[in-house]
């Protein structure tokens, strides 16, 4: 196992299908995922368990990714968590306002980007120094 | 009497008695006491057989004697002259028309021994009346009809005179713009209602379609804004025709629809392929992600039968993918939502990295690419929608390609850069050169070769390039000798590149 070993993820993703997807194949590469169906889950499961990095939808009930991000960025904590956005909307210039530069937000379109290489940029952002 | 009187009263009898009109003279009997020589004419007898005789003695028609009778008895009655119409039927003349005068003869006590009577023909006269007033009546009709035309039809309409006043406002025009027709008759038609494009930008007045008209009898047919008096506005297909008689214009006519209902349901149709193409891409991005597990083997070795329709299975979602992406495009260019990231770009890198992507397709098919070299070419352009439109256009070159090769070559012209993409394909009619970049031609296009897939790419690619101030064309194209497709770019820094950049910002900031 790679020193990615029992990282915590946390995958908010109301689709279940693709939540469980994306947790199959982050489990097998060692990582520890936990998971929430909405937005109001993923924020407060975010702010109590602190996870090293964040798979974030978008669109979701309860509470947007956006939404998510902007309260998430307000906490001291949440201010230096890198985010990946995962997506099905394009990247559009109220996702771009989302995303502030100095923060370690990353953005990929769901249809474009396969389990194995979700895992290749959660490593990636992993290795990075934190700005 | 003196023998100048004699002369004098002579003269007025051969007056009289050659006159045209009927003229007689009647007692209070009412018989003749003269009658001059039309008068024997008209009765066709010698006028001394008149003398003493009443119409009635001379068989006049029944009712016509009344009349006639009933009359010059009333001027003999009251004394005042009275002029009369009637008519008259002879054998020789047929039924005449005539109008007559009957003066009284009053003498210094008061009494009236004789009346004068002097009656001439209108029976032309009438005739003209009767077509006049025939005429009259049909025009009236006319403009009744086309009055009521006017104002039952549903689409507004505004006719102006060669000043640009406004003459003619039917019910439905009054009622969409707001204004009543006696507030702005005779008013000039620009200072009354005002037209905004698009972007709701007052049209100048020297650009509006009944200015055109009259100045260069110009036909508009568009679609515009037009506001109410209260200064809301709503859109509208307006067509503006000058009214030419003998070549000259006399005014226009301004006919328009409003087609708010039609903008929001075609704002609907769209909005609805958003959503569901976004709806799409959930179980695409599932479906894609386990066939991506599943050949990586994630899920045990793949069986080597399995491979192919495995293979299959990417592919077709890939394809899927793609056609999901390309609806999207074209409901963001229809609602005006696409967003445009403006930053400079190396077009000769840019052009090789997508090549490179498409290398292995080169090989499969075993088409030569040939890109010519060129010195760097900076554009201002959206990165990631250039390279949508080099897969594009290349990749369409590849699809009709079937031997030979693919050559790109770039050059700069003016403030633009333009790259050529020439192949030695099937090449493309004439007839389809026109419909190539609009979306409603595809399944004719594809019915005939000439697109593969949606065919909504050349359709997202050229209106991307045209948002981005750069042009799409085809440069030229023949039956079995290939194409070269051309679109040019604004180069970075001209004064092209930073209108658009304006132009775009400020439209992003709306939506």
């Amino acid at each position: 196992m790679e020193i990615t070993t029992n990282k915590k993820v946390l995958l908010i993703e109301d689709d279940l299908i693709l939540s469980e997807m994306y947790q199959s194949k982050l489990e097998k590469e060692g990582f520890a995922v936990t998971t929430a169906n909405d937005g109001e889950k993923g924020l407060t499961i975010a702010l109590q368990d602190h996870p090293e990095i964040i798979l974030l939808d978008i669109l979701m009930p309860k509470m947007d990714g956006m939404a998510l991000m902007k309260k998430l960025r307000e906490d001291a904590w949440g201010l230096n968590v890198p985010i990946i956005i995962l997506t099905n909307l394009n990247i559009n210039d109220k996702i771009n306002q989302g995303i502030r530069e100095d923060h370690p937000t990353y953005f990929f379109m769901k249809t474009e980007i396969t389990p194995s290489d979700v895992v290749d940029r959660v490593k990636e952002v992993l290795k990075k120094p934190l700005a | 009497m003196s023998d100048e009187q004699t002369i004098q009263k002579l003269d007025y009898k051969t007056l009289i008695d050659d006159s045209p009109d009927i003229i007689a003279r009647f007692d209070r009997e009412l018989r003749y006491v003269y009658a001059n020589r039309t008068t024997e004419k008209v009765f066709e007898k010698p006028s001394a057989t008149l003398i003493g005789k009443t119409n009635k003695d001379l068989n006049m028609l029944d009712a016509q004697e009344k009349y006639w009778s009933k009359n010059i008895t009333d001027v003999f009655q009251t004394g005042k002259e009275t002029t009369i119409e009637l008519n008259f039927e002879s054998s020789s003349l047929g039924k005449r028309f005539f109008q007559a005068r009957i003066v009284p003869e009053i003498l210094s006590d008061g009494s009236v021994p004789f009346v004068l009577t002097v009656a001439y023909d209108i029976t032309e006269l009438k005739k003209y009346e009767d077509v006049l007033k025939k005429r009259s009546e049909e025009l009236e009709e006319a403009q009744a009809r086309d009055e009521a035309i006017l104002e039952n039809i549903g689409d507004g309409l505004i006719v102006i005179d060669n000043e640009g006043k406004i003459t003619i406002m039917n019910e439905a025009a009054q009622t969409m713009l707001g204004w009543n027709i006696k507030e702005v008759a005779n008013r000039p038609i620009i200072e009354v209602i005002a037209m905004a494009d698009e972007k709701d930008q007052n049209i100048a007045p020297d650009d509006l379609p009944t200015t055109l008209a009259l100045k260069n009898g110009k036909k508009t047919s568009a679609t515009f804004y037009f506001r109410r008096r209260d200064d809301t506005k709503f859109p509208a297909s307006v067509v503006v025709t000058p009214l030419i008689i003998s070549g000259a214009i006399i005014g226009s006519i301004e006919a328009f629809r409003d087609i708010t209902r039609e903008k929001e349901i075609d704002e609907m149709k769209t909005e609805f392929i958003s959503l569901t193409s976004h709806e799409l891409r959930t179980p695409l991005s599932a479906i894609r992600g386990y066939l991506s597990m599943m050949e990586g083997g994630d899920y045990g070795q793949i069986n080597t039968e399995l491979e192919k329709p495995l293979s299959a299975l990417k592919k077709s979602t890939d394809r899927l993918i793609h056609i999901v992406n390309e609806m999207l495009d074209v409901s963001r260019i229809e609602a005006k939502k696409m967003s445009f990231s403006l930053t400079e770009q190396n077009m000769p890198e840019l052009v090789k990295e997508v090549t490179s992507t498409l290398q292995s397709l080169f090989n499969q098919k075993n088409i030569t690419l040939e890109i010519k070299e060129s010195e760097p070419i900076i554009v201002q352009t959206d990165k990631e929608k250039t390279i949508e439109i080099l897969n594009n256009l290349i990749g369409n070159s590849l699809k009709f390609t079937d031997k030979g090769s693919i050559s790109i070559s770039l050059d700069q012209k003016e403030d633009k850069m333009v790259i050529y993409i020439t192949d030695t394909g099937i090449g493309i009619a004439k007839e389809y050169h026109s419909k190539l970049f609009s979306k409603f031609d595809e399944i004719k296009l594809k019915q005939a070769g000439i697109t593969a897939g949606t065919g909504l790419g050349l359709y997202i690619s050229y209106e991307m390039v045209k948002r981005m101030g750069g042009d799409l064309w085809i440069e030229n194209s023949e039956i079995g000798k290939g194409s070269t497709f051309a679109f040019s770019l604004p180069l970075a820094g001209s004064e092209l590149a930073k209108k658009i950049k304006n132009d775009l910002s400020i439209e992003q900031n709306k939506n």
